[in-house]
């Protein structure tokens, strides 16, 4: 499934507003955290669900389980990380949306393991995407990581990085990354 | 006036929903391939979009949720509600104006659009939005805020589709890099 760059675009996609907002490790964290948790729990209730749904029903029942798991859990993360969670938990409800772009019509026919697997790599591939983004961006940005400084007492922050172009950025670099990634892989296959 | 012009340096260039909260870059990534008509019916069904998503979310949103301190359900009101509208507004294109039918819903899901559900969600907490007509003008303005950057998106990727780029930079890392430099553009004009 990561091979298939469609499917990798379409998960790096659902976090870019994610990348937006999170400025700090820490905020990365709970945002991947509370988007690995939806999306791997909304594919198995989708599974579990599929016998009362259809092609057209199933990505609105996905955004509701989803938008319902969010919810639970960002209630849950905002009683320990409040500060952090104060620009970010707007943005998280968005999430469920792109879960529900990201549900294949494959899943309806899927089996359990299928399903399982396909929402936790999914969930992990995205979590670890815009953690990935956000270490970037603070520590290029901000010149800390968890909030400790690393060098700007010898040279200035870029604080472009800072921002959500400078983000989307890093995104880009971090896709070519990958996309070179897969093309070694490839030629080592033909290998 | 003044409030005119602040709602539309706003909408389309300091809080463009694109730009600024990197919301509807999917629909970008999407469009890459289309022509600058079908570009512009699409831009005209997000607009529409967000237009009803307003009229409908707004009081629902400000004068009930937020009165009785239900502002956690704001996202799930919210999803339920812009897909009841787009799917009233599905059947009655189809039944009244289907010369326009094709024009507004062919082959879009406008049902999963995160730039309508967060339009919606952050018109709550929007400074500039204080009541009803100025949340509809805004709905609008936003509409020319993702028409404005999704024309400038077609014109630089028609000439960048001409150039030969490294096949790693194809596709989705191209596309990152035009919004984040429109995103930096943009945000030059926060100071006005």
């Amino acid at each position: 499934m990561l091979k298939d760059s469609a499917v990798y675009s379409k998960i790096i996609l659902s976090v870019v507003p994610g990348i937006a907002v999170c400025t700090t490790a820490l905020s990365a964290l709970i945002f991947g955290a509370i988007s690995f948790v939806s999306v791997t729990v909304s594919w198995l209730l989708i599974y579990l669900l599929k016998g009362f749904l259809n092609k057209k029903t199933a990505p609105f029942a996905c955004a509701v389980i989803s938008l319902g798991i969010i919810g639970i859990l960002t209630m849950v993360a905002s009683l320990f990380f409040k500060a952090e969670l104060e620009g970010v938990s707007h943005y998280l409800p968005l999430l469920a949306v792109t879960t529900a772009l990201l549900l294949p019509q494959e899943i309806m026919f899927a089996s359990l393991k299928d399903a399982f697997a396909n929402g936790l790599l999914q969930g992990a591939t995205g979590s670890a995407f815009l953690f990935t983004c956000t270490v970037l961006k603070e520590v290029l940005g901000k010149g800390s990581i968890f909030g400790f400084d690393i060098y700007t007492k010898i040279f200035p922050a870029a604080e472009f990085f800072a921002t959500a172009a400078g983000g989307l950025l890093i995104a880009a670099g971090l896709t070519v990354v990958y996309n070179l990634l897969v093309k070694c892989s490839e030629k080592r296959g033909a290998k | 006036m003044k409030i005119l012009i602040t709602l539309l340096v706003s909408g389309i260039f300091t809080n463009n929903i694109i730009t600024f909260g990197l919301l509807g870059v999917k629909e970008l990534e999407e469009s890459k391939n289309q022509s600058l008509s079908s570009i512009l019916k699409t831009c005209a069904a997000f607009t529409l979009e967000f237009l009803l998503g307003t009229i409908i979310t707004y009081p629902v949103l400000k004068w009930v949720l937020l009165p009785l301190n239900l502002e956690f359900l704001a996202p799930l009101v919210c999803v339920a509600l812009l897909c009841a509208v787009i799917f009233g507004a599905y059947i009655l294109f189809k039944r009244f104006l289907p010369h326009l039918f094709g024009a507004v819903f062919g082959g879009k899901n406008l049902i999963c659009s995160v730039a309508a559900l967060g339009l919606c969600l952050m018109n709550l907490n929007n400074d500039l939005i204080t009541s009803y007509p100025i949340a509809i003008l805004y709905s609008v303005i936003a509409g020319l805020g993702f028409t404005a950057v999704s024309v400038i998106f077609y014109a630089i990727n028609s000439r960048i589709n001409s150039s030969d780029l490294p096949r790693s930079v194809k596709g989705l890392p191209i596309t990152l890099i035009i919004v984040s430099l429109l995103s930096l553009a943009f945000g030059g004009f926060s100071g006005i």
